[in-house]
C-alpha cells in the first residue's frame, strides 16, 4: 500500500475510531505513521470533517414529523389483518359459498331477485370495522398536524359546513398530533388523534348520529382486531374512540368520572 | 426493538439524508415516513438487528430511487482517478456558516458524490455500509468520498463568510461624499 492509497481509505475512517480494527485500515495508518506532513494532512481533514458533520447533524428536522410518522406507522406493527393468509383464504371461501348461495336462490325464484337483498349499511359493526382497518392499515392522512386539539378543532370548524364538536372531557387535556376527515359510506367523518400516557396513540372517530342509527343509550364497548372501542352518542354525534388498551383504561379516557 | 424508541434514534438522520436527496421538505418528510412505514410492514422480517440502521437508510434510498421516473446508473469509478489533494478550506470558515447553508451547499452537488457523502457525514456510517446502502463497491464509495469532499470543500469557499463587524467598511463614508463634490 502507497501513501495515497493510505490516505484514500483513511479518508473513510470514522471520528470514534470504529474502523480502526478492519485490517485496510490498521494498514493504512502504519504507512503514514511514518509520513508525519502525511498525517498532520489527514488530521486537518479529519477535523474539518468532525465539524461538517456537526453542522449537519444539525440541520432542522420538521417539528411535525415524529408525530406523523408514529401516527401513520407506530400502529402498524403487527400485518394488517385482512392481507394475512388465512384471512385471505377464509375470505375467499366465504365469496365463494356467497356467491353459490345467490346463484342457488336467483335460479329457485325468479331472475328478478339475482341482486338478493342488499346488505344494511351504516351499521355501527361496520363503522367500527372500517375504523379499525383505518388504522391498522396506516391509512392515516392527517389534513391539520398539531398537538393542541384547540388548533385542531379551529380547523376542524373552519372547514365548509364545519361545525364545533363537544368532546369528552378527559380528551381535552390532552397532547394531539392531528386530525383527518374523510369519508365512510357517504358520511363525513372527522379523526382525531390523542397521544395518551397510559393508551399511546388513541384515535377518536366522530360522525352524524344520523348516518349512524344505533342503540346507544349506553356506551357499548367492543373488541375489534385487536382494538378495544368504546362507542357512544353525544350532541348528535356519533364518537368511537378506540387504542390498544384495555377496555377500563379506555372508558376512563373517554368517560371520566 | 420499540417503534418508537427506533424512530427516535433514526428519524432526524433518516430526514437530513432524505432532504439531501430530495427537492422539498415535504418529498424529504414523505420519504422518511414511508420508510418507517415500511418498517412497520416488514421490518419483523429482518432477524439481525444490528442491521436496522442500514436496512431503513438501503430502504429510504431505494425509495428515492424509485420515486425518480429515469434512474441513471452512474459509472462506479476506480481509485487511480482520483487527484489526492484535497482544496484547502478553514474549520474557521466551516465554523461561521448555518447548518442550512452547508446542506444547502451539499445539495448542489451531483448525487453520485452527495449520497455517500451524507451518509458518512451524518449517521458516521462505515465505508463498507455505505456500499451496501448504495449497493456499489467498496472501492467506488471511497472515491466518491474522495471527490464529494473535494466538491464540498469547493461549495464551501465560495460561501459568503460572516465577517467580524471591525472589517465591514461602510459603502459610504461621510468622508468620501466630501471629497466626490
Amino acid at each position: 500500500m502507497n501513501p495515497e492509497e493510505a490516505r484514500l481509505i483513511l479518508q473513510c475512517r470514522r471520528p470514534q475510531g470504529q474502523d480502526d480494527a478492519l485490517p485496510a485500515m490498521a494498514e493504512a495508518m502504519e504507512v503514514l505513521a511514518t509520513l508525519p506532513e502525511a498525517q498532520a494532512a489527514l488530521e486537518s481533514d479529519a477535523a474539518l470533517d468532525a465539524l461538517i458533520g456537526a453542522k449537519l447533524r444539525r440541520f432542522a428536522v420538521p417539528a411535525q414529523l415524529r408525530h406523523s410518522i408514529l401516527t401513520g406507522a407506530r400502529i402498524t406493527p403487527r400485518l394488517a389483518w385482512w392481507r394475512r393468509r388465512h384471512f385471505i383464504l377464509s375470505a375467499a371461501a366465504v365469496l365463494a359459498v356467497g356467491w353459490s348461495i345467490t346463484l342457488f336462490k336467483s335460479q329457485l325464484y325468479s331472475p328478478d331477485s339475482g341482486t338478493g337483498q342488499a346488505v344494511p349499511s351504516g351499521s355501527l359493526a361496520e363503522f367500527r370495522e372500517a375504523a379499525t382497518i383505518k388504522i391498522s392499515g396506516g391509512e392515516i392522512h392527517l389534513n391539520k398536524v398539531s398537538s393542541r386539539l384547540g388548533e385542531l378543532q379551529a380547523y376542524l370548524a373552519s372547514r365548509p359546513q364545519g361545525r364545533p364538536v363537544s368532546l369528552p372531557e378527559g380528551l381535552t387535556t390532552l397532547p394531539t398530533h392531528g386530525c383527518e376527515v374523510f369519508e365512510w359510506q357517504g358520511h363525513e367523518v372527522t379523526l382525531i388523534c390523542f397521544e395518551t400516557a397510559e393508551a399511546g396513540i388513541a384515535h377518536l372517530f366522530t360522525i352524524d348520529a344520523d348516518a349512524l342509527p344505533a342503540d346507544l343509550s349506553t356506551p357499548l364497548p367492543a373488541s375489534v382486531h385487536g382494538w378495544e372501542t368504546l362507542t357512544w352518542k353525544q350532541d348528535g354525534k356519533v364518537m368511537l374512540l378506540t387504542a390498544q388498551t384495555s377496555p377500563a383504561t379506555l372508558r376512563r379516557l373517554a368517560l371520566p368520572g | 426493538m420499540d417503534f418508537t424508541a427506533l424512530v427516535d434514534r433514526h428519524y432526524q438522520g433518516l430526514y437530513q439524508f432524505a432532504y439531501s436527496l430530495a427537492h422539498t421538505e415535504a418529498d424529504a418528510s414523505d420519504l422518511t415516513q414511508e420508510t418507517f412505514l415500511r418498517w412497520a410492514q416488514k421490518g419483523g422480517q429482518l432477524r439481525d438487528s444490528a442491521k436496522v440502521k442500514s436496512w431503513l437508510f438501503t430502504t429510504l434510498y431505494r425509495l428515492f430511487l424509485n420515486r425518480r421516473r429515469h434512474v441513471t446508473r452512474f459509472p462506479h469509478d476506480e481509485l487511480s482517478g482520483v487527484a489526492l489533494k484535497l482544496p484547502s478550506i478553514s474549520s474557521e470558515a466551516v465554523r461561521s456558516l448555518e447548518a442550512s447553508e452547508v446542506m444547502s451547499a451539499l445539495r448542489e452537488i451531483d448525487e453520485t458524490f452527495r449520497a455517500p457523502l451524507v451518509l458518512f457525514y451524518l449517521e458516521d456510517h462505515s465505508y463498507q455500509e455505505i456500499a451496501t446502502i448504495l449497493e456499489i463497491p467498496e472501492g467506488t464509495v471511497m472515491s466518491r468520498l474522495w471527490r464529494g469532499k473535494a466538491l464540498l470543500r469547493e461549495k464551501l469557499k465560495d460561501r459568503p463568510v460572516a465577517r467580524p463587524v471591525s472589517n465591514i467598511i461602510p459603502m459610504q463614508s461621510p468622508s468620501r461624499k466630501e471629497a466626490r463634490s
